[in-house]
């Protein structure tokens, strides 16, 4: 996967110019799904939980990467839908799962030695789509990169909307 | 009381179904996922000479052209072109050789330091994240619902 930085500005460069244009997309919006965008990294909640212990107290092993998967990623984006007003629910789901399939589909960018990506459509497929190979997650041109585009997203969003929407 | 109920309900039902794939993707990886094998082949390296694996792991220590990966059973990785040092991040994927060692055909190193500007990185992403967030919303009672001044379309 990139840093975590570049799939939240990679929301915001997406979806923030769809605020421009079309009606009823708010600001909100778009932050909701930058909330979505960070579901999938919940799997890091792995390098502060010790596995072996976990792994003895189950009697076997649990893998945090699952979370980094379409399902888990769809019932935790319904959870956090369920945090919000009533009939907000259903939009607020839209958005946090728009978010955290950017993050699966931005995540095939990254370089891989076996050529293959993750089954990251769990549970639908165990297909595991090739990787494109552009970056690696410890790279730090992808987060300058995405700073610089949002940053000109932003600046175009001050012209277009000077008051912030 | 019982839209409260009822939400209640279904975000039990949600964490359920969640903890349910997760459980069930961990017991079935291993038959699906080409990580999860390789490390099947891995734990029992003679009875896999010759099958390709590729794995993710953290170097040991580096001999030449071979690195030590922190794996159980310890394993040696040859033919290593890659500049890796203790302490790096390695992908690799290679064979199994008869000694049980992998002849690396394709090694991936992230180093040590880049993987610590990473963590840096994606924590301030996720104070950027929130901080976004609350800036559009605002807690009133138990739910999420605009701030004032936004639009309610």
């Amino acid at each position: 996967m990139p840093d975590l930085l570049t799939h939240v500005l990679a929301v915001f460069v997406v979806l923030k110019p769809a605020t421009w244009w079309i009606d009823g997309v708010e600001d909100r919006h778009v932050a909701t799904a930058m909330i979505g965008t960070v579901l999938p990294d919940l799997s890091k909640v792995r390098l502060v939980v010790p596995a072996e212990a976990l792994r003895e107290w189950l009697g076997r092993p649990l893998l945090f990467a699952a979370i980094h998967r379409l399902g888990p990623v769809a019932a935790l984006a319904g959870l956090g839908a369920m945090c919000f007003e009533r009939d907000r629910r259903a939009p607020a789901f839209a958005w946090l799962i728009a978010g955290g399939a950017l993050h699966l589909l931005l995540d095939l960018t990254v370089k891989r030695a076996g050529g293959v990506a993750p089954p990251y459509l769990y549970p639908l497929t165990w297909w595991e789509p090739p990787a494109v190979g552009l970056l690696l997650s410890s790279d730090s041109w992808p987060w300058i990169l995405a700073a610089a585009v949002a940053t000109v997203v932003w600046v175009i969003d001050r012209r277009v909307d000077p008051g912030g929407s | 009381m019982a839209g409260t109920g009822r939400r209640l309900l279904v975000m039990a039902l949600l964490f359920g179904l969640f903890l349910g794939m997760v459980a069930h993707y961990s017991a079935a990886a291993d038959r699906h996922v080409t990580t999860r094998q390789s490390a099947a082949k891995l734990a029992a390296p003679a009875d896999h000479v010759g099958e390709s694996v590729y794995f993710w792991s953290r170097v040991e220590a580096v001999e030449g052209d071979t690195i030590v990966v922190s794996r159980s059973p310890r394993l040696a990785v040859t033919g290593v072109d890659a500049d890796a040092r203790a302490g790096d991040a390695v992908q690799v994927y290679g064979v199994i050789r008869p000694d049980g060692m992998v002849a690396a055909e394709r090694v991936i190193v992230s180093a040590r330091g880049d993987l610590t500007r990473l963590y840096a990185v994606s924590t301030l992403a996720l104070v950027l994240a929130v901080a976004c967030f609350l800036r559009s919303w605002t807690v009133n009672g138990a739910a999420f619902v605009p701030r004032e001044g936004e639009s309610d379309a």
